[in-house]
């Protein structure tokens, strides 16, 4: 109790306490919900994709190239989340927080409401002035635990901690049951996808290691260059791989140091990010 | 009690003294309710419901009608309150040859020092605590006068103006049998009554101790005069500033209207009736010891206040039921 303080004021100091008290519980059990909701359909999502739906969303302006583009499932699954939170939180602030304090308290509720409807009415009479008195006295024992629905939060917090590893284990694991109804076999653990997942073995992407079989004459090279853009109508590849790089006299069997077209595109991509990453430790090393 | 208007400190401590000293007024003032109850229980065995109401009804300064068959004790249960709060009490036996001026005075003619005279001789109306019984037996005229002074507290006679003694309630008696030669008091005029209240049959147990009490030889104990008239207004006064919740109101005014849509009634509450139903609750409240205005205490007053004030509609009537059973489905629907 603060010197100096009317009992009105102490009043409206526990009417507060009340609504901070329910705003609490509300974003408690909103946040939980939300991220229940969020991991199911993160998890329903990876298990079952959707076809109309792209495997990730480009994100414009992205600051890292990491970032440039956000898988669906996710992006679906944090709307969801958001809707249901928004959806919760507003649901239940629908109720004052007085009132839903009275419901856990049901032998406080009416002087609460009553000493809530004098200080908003500006009372202060002498009854009025015992009421504040009585009800922040009664406040001050009464517990705010029964804001929390315990029975729904622990329903709702074991759904999170089934939800949880679940969803990440799918996630990781690439495990989808597909709805396509196609002839495609999947063997387990192999995916039908073609799209690029994230850095994976390089042993499972480069085969095992092989002795090559290096030749034993020593031949000089010329390596000469010309710009591009002439008129000359055949693929990059083709140029690169036959035409101008010349070896003196002797014509050298180029290797393969480029891409075929129609060879595993979606290697580019994991060599890209192998380069990326190299660069970044020569940076990190300079 | 102590003075609760002291100045008020700039900082709030002048404040919350007055404060607590208001605080133990009230709770003194209740705690005196209490005793009031005790000390009418001394003599009114059992009636508890009948003494609580009628002590609202003291409290919310309104006025009563008692409806009972002969004989259950309404004339001692009122001047045992009387005695108990230390009020003045008069008796008027209604009948149909009593006027107007028997009850309110009439002007007489006084010699003093060789000079006449008129002087107005107050009459029984000017007590604090006035029973008046079988009041279906005065006439019209007489019951419209008793009325007009009850709902005015003053009385007008010979172009003067006399104020009634504060407080002042009238406690009206009708009896439900024996209709024959009365004249039934007109719904504008039961309006005026804050409470209808019904005495009824004592249990077996209380009644062998009415008997024990007053037939057995022993003289029934002397009441203690527990509340006096400036103490009584201090209460009704504080018992008027009993904060409501705005929901309990509303729920209050939409009982009273639900009176007016109902089929089973044909004419309902006035918004007389709405008022009453807070104000009781208020008194309620106050003699229970509470700081504010429960539901409960607007459903228990709910029949007192509203079952003389509704007109059953004759099918309703044809099927037995009474206003209480209406009252009683309203308040569940309110």
């Amino acid at each position: 109790m603060s010197k100096g303080e009317t009992p009105r004021e102490r009043m409206e100091r526990g009417i507060r306490t009340v609504t901070r008290e329910g705003q609490k519980a509300t974003l408690i059990e909103s946040t939980v919900e939300a991220v229940a909701v969020l991991l199911l359909v993160n998890l329903f999502m990876s298990v079952v994709p959707i076809a109309q739906l792209p495997e990730t969303v480009p994100v414009p302006g992205a600051p890292t190239p990491a970032l440039a583009t956000l898988n669906t499932a996710g992006v679906v699954a944090a709307v969801a989340g958001v809707c249901v939170f928004a959806m919760a939180l507003r649901l239940r602030l629908r109720r004052p927080a007085v009132e839903r304090f009275g419901e856990v308290n049901p032998e406080l509720a009416e002087a609460l409401r009553t000493a809530r409807d004098a200080v908003r009415a500006d009372a202060d009479g002498r009854m009025t002035a015992r009421l504040y008195n009585d009800t922040v006295k009664r406040l001050g024992e009464a517990s705010s635990l029964g804001l929390l629905d315990l029975r729904r939060l622990g329903v709702v917090l074991l759904v999170v901690a089934v939800a949880a590893p679940a969803s990440i284990g799918a996630t990781a694991a690439g495990f989808e049951v597909t709805l396509s109804g196609g002839d495609e076999t999947v063997a387990p653990g192999q995916t039908v996808t073609d799209e690029y997942e994230g850095l994976q073995n390089p042993d499972s992407v480069l085969g095992d290691s092989d002795d090559v079989v290096a030749g034993d004459e020593a031949v000089n090279a010329t390596v000469g260059s010309e710009g591009g853009g002439g008129n000359d109508s055949r693929s990059a590849a083709e140029s690169y791989d036959s035409g101008f790089v010349g070896a003196g006299d002797t014509e050298t069997e180029s290797q393969q140091a480029g891409f075929a077209e129609e060879e595993r595109l979606e290697d580019t991509k994991l060599i890209r990010e192998y380069n990326l990453r190299i660069r970044q430790e020569e940076d990190d090393d300079t | 009690m102590t003075d609760n208007d002291t100045d008020v400190e700039a900082d709030g401590s002048g404040e919350r003294v007055a404060v607590e000293a208001a605080e133990d007024d009230v709770d003194w003032l209740q705690a005196k309710l209490g005793r009031v109850r005790e000390e009418v229980g001394k003599r009114i065995v059992g009636q508890r419901e009948v003494v609580d109401q009628l002590l609202v009804c003291i409290v919310a300064d309104g006025n009563a009608l008692l409806e009972s068959n002969p004989g259950l004790g309404k004339t001692t249960l009122v001047r045992t309150v009387a005695d108990v709060t230390d009020l003045s009490f008069s008796r008027i036996q209604n009948t149909p040859d009593l006027m107007p001026s028997d009850i309110t005075g009439t002007e007489i003619i006084q010699q003093a020092d060789e000079r006449r005279e008129f002087v107005f001789e107050k009459g029984p109306i000017f007590a604090n605590v006035v029973l008046a019984d079988e009041i279906n037996r005065a006439t019209p005229k007489t019951q419209a006068a008793m009325l007009e002074a009850m709902q005015e507290k003053q009385v007008t006679a010979a172009g003067e103006t006399y104020q009634l003694p504060r407080p002042f309630f009238v406690l009206a008696t009708q009896n439900p049998i024996d209709q024959g030669g009365t004249y039934p008091l007109p719904e504008a005029q039961t309006d005026r009554f804050l409470l209808k209240i019904l005495v009824d049959y004592p249990a077996l147990d209380e009644e062998r101790d009415i008997v024990r009490l007053y037939a057995e030889g022993r003289e029934p104990e002397d009441v203690e005069g527990i509340l006096s008239a400036e103490e009584l207004r201090a209460v009704q006064s504080l018992a008027r500033e009993v904060p409501i919740a705005d929901d309990i109101r509303d729920k209050a005014i939409e009982l009273a209207r639900l009176t007016r849509a109902d089929d089973r009634l044909e004419f309902g509450a006035s918004p007389r009736a709405s008022m009453a139903l807070v104000l009781t609750g208020k008194a309620r409240a106050f003699i229970q010891g509470r700081s504010h205005v429960s539901w409960e205490d607007i459903e228990t007053m709910a029949a007192p206040v509203l079952r003389h004030r509704v007109v059953l509609d004759f099918r309703a009537e044809r099927e037995g039921q009474s206003p209480d059973d209406v009252v009683a489905d309203l308040v569940e629907e309110a």
